[in-house]
Parts: structure tokens; sequence; C-alpha cells
């Protein structure tokens, strides 16, 4: 079954489906930037874009069953999250470049479509190309270039077909049926649910609430020797994606982002080991009041508190962090405070410890992850909210934890900033950012820590500084982890409530000068400069 | 005994005790051969350590190794884990003369202290 948009005809906007569906990368951002030359708006053309590609990115399970017997993961669709990432990131940016993420999330989006089939080696984009490694294997080697890259030589496969809502009964009893038919996994049902409830106005903050609450809950207990049973918080990124879409595009507009996040929603695997865990626990630990926490805990941590959460975050086992929040929930600790504190602790740990480029991406999604909790701490009431605490600290922990099962490689080791602290201290806080600017560019971490500690120390100034790293998240392609960490950081540094607060610009600035980048080309960002007739400093 | 002396005094036996199985691992480690100590620095991969926890120690007997055997022992090892390709690449570099160097020359020995400072972990 196919239930068409309602979209008036446009041949420009076809043009755009076909090069999308087509895998057409840098033709669909060409003509996607020629449109906004136009004077198309970006929501249009965003809502376009989704509306072609959700047939498209649904897997039928992220687990797949290999010839052999054995099991691997399948990756989750990074489309839904390049658009929102890039819409929000563009606030950040000066008027010159503040479409650009939107280009690169154009960019990046024909290269995400029917994930399992590029498992297969069955249709190009990034999965095939880059992570199989399709063209290299000889049944798929060409004369020149890599068939993977683009264009599609067949369309995408539809793994999940679009549903019709489901109407009718009490909102209560219908939000309560659709977390039962996610939990269970019975995409059906949960999707048409929703569906129906989306089409209710009066009940679509609490439809937001729930849609949140379904993902954050979805959450391994640990990722270590785990292989493709895992999601890595991708069910809570998803559901955030589409909260923030829908927002963006009006609730009226948004069919093709829920039925982009909804159905994978309950996909399998799902993991709710942690969930039962506190949900036995906090009973115990707290009698009835376990459900009033965030109610009834409204101190801040201690400045010494922080430094024993960042600790035992970082270096100790999952039942020491347990034993934390605990303590700390039962000594008075309002939840904000406490999650403030665990985005403070992943921080320290990619200031201080994290070396390895290839190191950083894995926890990254706990960042995001906690991100998506901490907005629906602030922006909700629900409950179950004391839990998702744990669900941040352990994963945090967790991610560090399968860091550390591998030895470290002297061969990453990373100079000490101390080294270019005279140079930074040389120059004024506008050179700094240029400065940084370039050591982000050109991945030199160390240089980049000395610049934006000294901006940091020097000046109370920050916009800019935002604006900055911002600019140099927008320019990296391929990869929508990086518009991700651009708005987590942006959101997180601006609610946290701690007097450490700017760890968390020193760790964005850390992640861009240091970790592996899927793309050193520029490709989408020349693009971007040539249709606009701009220059910047970047490359 | 006041509750800071007993605590000092508590200190000091550890820091005894400490010193004793430096010396007894450094011991070890001098009187095992080469298949010993290649099924030693094995168990600090991710399928055979037994947990975070012991693969974070392992810096630790880098440095204790490099105190421990001659650098043609290390040589040895460094021979071993190169042959094994990248995914053992972050050990064998852990073998590489110049990370001894780095070790030796990061080495502290305060004024007046009995031995130079050791990392626990």
């Amino acid at each position: 079954m196919t239930i068409e948009s309602p979209a008036a005809p446009d041949r420009a906007i076809d043009q755009l489906r076909e090069l999308v569906v087509a895998a057409d990368y840098p033709g669909a951002t060409g003509h996607f930037l020629g449109l906004l030359k136009q004077g198309y708006q970006p929501e249009r053309l965003m809502g376009a874009a989704i509306n072609v590609t959700a047939p498209f990115v649904q897997a039928p399970s992220h687990i797949m069953l290999k010839a052999d017997g054995s099991a691997r993961g399948v990756n989750y669709d990074h489309t839904i999250l390049a658009w929102r990432g890039s819409a929000r990131l563009a606030h950040a940016l000066p008027k010159q470049t503040s479409m650009l993420p939107l280009a690169q999330a154009m960019w990046y989006t024909p290269q995400g479509l029917d994930v399992w089939s590029q498992i297969h080696c069955e249709f190009p984009g990034h999965y095939a190309r880059d992570q199989e490694k399709c063209g290299d294997r000889e049944e798929h080697r060409v004369a020149k270039g890599n068939r993977f890259d683009q264009p599609a030589w067949r369309g995408p496969k539809v793994h999940f077909q679009d549903q019709r809502p489901i109407l009718g009964g009490a909102v209560d009893e219908r939000l309560h049926q659709m977390i039962e038919a996610v939990m269970e996994g019975d995409r059906v049902q949960s999707y048409g649910l929703f569906l129906g409830l989306a089409a209710e106005p009066e009940a679509r903050e609490r439809l937001k609430e729930a849609v949140l609450f379904a993902g954050i809950i979805d959450i391994q207990e640990t990722v270590i020797q785990r292989g493709g049973y895992q999601n890595i918080g991708h069910k809570a990124l998803r559901a955030r994606a589409l909260v923030d879409l829908a927002d963006q595009l009006g609730w009226e507009n948004a069919h093709d982002v829920f039925y982009t996040v909804v159905p994978d929603l309950g996909c399998t695997p799902r993991f709710y080991e942690l969930w039962s865990m506190t949900t036995v626990m906090m009973p115990q630990e707290f009698k009835s009041g376990w459900s009033g926490l965030k109610q009834l805990n409204t101190s801040l941590l201690t400045e010494r508190e922080i430094d024993e959460l960042i600790d035992t975050v970082v270096w100790s086992a999952p039942g020491d962090v347990t034993a934390l929040i605990t303590r700390l929930l039962r000594g008075g600790r309002s939840l904000l405070s406490i999650a403030d504190g665990i985005i403070i602790a992943y921080m320290r740990y990619v200031i201080d410890v994290l070396e390895h480029p290839a190191a950083f991406f894995t926890p990254g999604h706990s960042f995001d992850y906690c991100n998506v909790v901490n907005h629906w701490l602030r922006t909700y009431d629900n409950p179950h909210q004391a839990k998702a605490l744990y669900f941040e600290a352990l994963f945090v922990n967790d991610l560090i934890r399968a860091n550390q099962l591998f030895p470290r490689d002297p061969a990453a080791e990373i100079e000490p900033p101390r080294r270019y602290k005279a140079h930074a201290e040389s120059l004024s806080p506008d050179e700094i950012l240029i400065a940084l600017n370039a050591a982000c560019t050109t991945q030199e971490p160390a240089l980049a820590m000395a610049l934006v500690d000294e901006y940091l120390v020097r000046t109370g100034e920050r916009v800019n500084l935002i604006a900055t790293l911002a600019q140099v998240g927008a320019t990296i392609q391929n990869d929508p982890h990086i518009a991700r960490l651009c708005m987590s950081s942006i959101e997180e540094y601006r609610c946290n409530s701690t007097s450490r607060k700017d760890d968390i610009l020193r760790g964005w600035t850390k992640y861009l000068a240091r970790a592996i980048r899927r793309s050193q080309d520029t490709g989408c960002f020349q693009l971007y400069k040539r249709e606009f007739g701009i220059e910047t400093s970047a490359p | 005994m006041t509750d800071l002396m007993r605590a000092w005094k508590l200190r000091n036996a550890v820091v005894a005790s400490l010193e004793l199985v430096i010396d007894e691992v450094d011991e070890r480690l001098r009187g095992a051969s080469h298949v010993e100590l290649i099924e030693f620095v094995d168990s600090f991969s991710p399928a055979r350590a037994s947990g975070p926890e012991w693969v974070l120690t392992f810096d630790r007997l880098v440095e204790q190794l490099w105190g421990s055997l001659a650098a043609a022992d290390v040589a040895e090892l460094e021979r071993e884990y190169r042959q094994r390709g990248p995914i053992w690449a972050a050990v064998a570099n852990s073998f590489l003369p110049e990370r001894g160097n780095t070790l030796r020359e990061a080495r502290w020995r305060p004024h007046g202290a009995r031995r130079a400072a050791v990392v626990l972990r």
C-alpha cells in the first residue's frame, strides 16, 4: 500500500526526488542548492527529500543472519538525523553559511538509503562503499571508479509499507497501547496508533513525550563483546528527530517523518535490561516515593559530587555507577543536576582520556543519547524519569569501558596542549577563533585545545566561539554524527547548570580536532561556495 | 594514636607492601620465557581479558616490562605482535624502542625519594 503525500505537483521537486532515489548525491545537492537560490523554502525542500526517502529507510531488522549462521548488526537510518541536526545547526551559523548544514544533509541522504541492500552490496551508498567495501570485491570491480558510489542501477527497496492510522478510543489508552506495541515489536500496530494520535492536535504534546519515552527506555545494558546486539541509543535519537522535525515542518506536513521514524522504534532488536533493572530497583530503594523524585529532589550537585561523578562514570564498574546515582538521589540531588553532571563526566573523558581518532565515535552516541534524555527531562514530566539517570550514566560508562577493553596505542598519543599555550596567549581573541577554525579543520588537537582553553579563560564571549565550532562541523561531509554532535553540544552548553559547562565546548573542540572523519573531501562545501558565491576562511 | 596518625601508618604499610609486589612482578618478568610473556601479554586482548579493569593496567605492564626486560627481549615481543597484523598495532607499538625511550625519559624520582615514582593505574 502506498499513501500519497498531498504535495502539489512541481517538476523541480520531482527532479529532486529522482536524483535522490538514483543515489546521485552531487546532482541532488546541486539541484537542492539551485532551488534554495530560486527562493524555495528550506522546509519545503526538506519535506520533499524526507517524503521521497521515507519508504526506503526502514530495515526488516537491525540484526542480519549471515550465511554461516552468525548474526551481524544492520546500521540505523541516519538520513533523518542529518535533517534534524542540520536544520537546528543553521541557527548557530553566520548567514552566509547558514544553509550549509542543509546542503550537507542533502549530500548525505542519497547515500543512506536502503541500508539492508547496501550491506548485501545490492545498492550504492556510503555503507556499501565505505563500510562493506563492496567495490573492492572481485565480483563488483569495475574498470574505473566505484559502482557503489553512485548512481544507482536499480531503485531502493521498501522493507516496511506505510500504514493507515488507527483511530478511536481514549488518548491515554492508545498511548499505553502504542508503547506496549513498540516494546513487543508490533510495528504495524504501534505505527498505526501513532498516526491516529498524531492527527489529533490536543494529543500531540503527550504523544511527543510518549515517543521520546519509548525511544529512551530501549537501551542496551552493554555493547561489550555484543557485536550487532546493541542499538547505541539510536531509538532515542530517532524519537528526538521526529519531535523536532514535526514541530519544524508542522505536524500536518510531517507524515513522512513519522513513517521514517516510528516503525523503526519497534524494530528488532529491542533492549529493556536497564529499564527492567531500574523498575525492580527503584521501589526497593525509594519505596513508593520513586516516582516523585523529580518534584521532591531540588538541590544541586556539590563540586565534590561532580568530581565523584566524573571519577565513577569514567573509571569505575557499572555497579559503582548505579550505587552513586542512587546515593545522589537519596541525598536529594535534582534529576537535572545529576544529568548535567553526567554530561560533564562524558566531556572530561573526551578531554582527558580519549586519544585514538577511532575511539571517539561510539562514546559520541552516548552523549547524543544523554542530550535526548535531558531534553525529555527538561521539557516533559513522566513518573519514570529518575530511571533515565541510570540509563545515561551506565550508557556513558559502558561505552568508555568498551574502549578500555583495547590496549592504548602509544602511536596515537596527543602532545600536551601546554606546548601551544604561549602561542595562544600571543593571539587576540579574534585571531584565536581564526586559528581554532584552522586547527580543527586540519585536525591538530593539541593546538586546538590550547586555543580553546585560552579563549575560554580570556573572555566570557561564547556566541562567536560556538559559531566557529559549528562552522567547522558544517564543513565535514558524509557524516550526520557531526551535525548531531554540534547540536547536542550547543543545547547542553546552554542548559548545563554546573560551574563546568565550558568543558562542553572543550570536549566539542577536541572531537572536531581529533575524531576520525568519514571523508576528508569537502566537495559539498565547495559546491555550496560556488552556488552562493561566497568566500570563507575555511578550505 | 590519632586518626591522622593511624591513616598515615596505614599508608606507609601499603607502600611497603606495594614495593614488595613491584619487586615480585619484576622478578617474575625477568624469569619468564618468551612463550610465557606472550601468553601473559595476550591476556590483555579484548577476547581474553577478564574485563576493562584488566586491560586498563596494560600501560602499567608496559612500563614495568621496559624496566625489567632487556631491550632484545622487548624487541622480540614487538616482532611477535607486529607480525600479527594491524589489529595488534597498539600492542606492538608499545614495544618499539621509541616507546621505551619515552618511558625512561618520563621516569621521575623526586629529590630524596627512595625509588622512582610509580603510577598505580
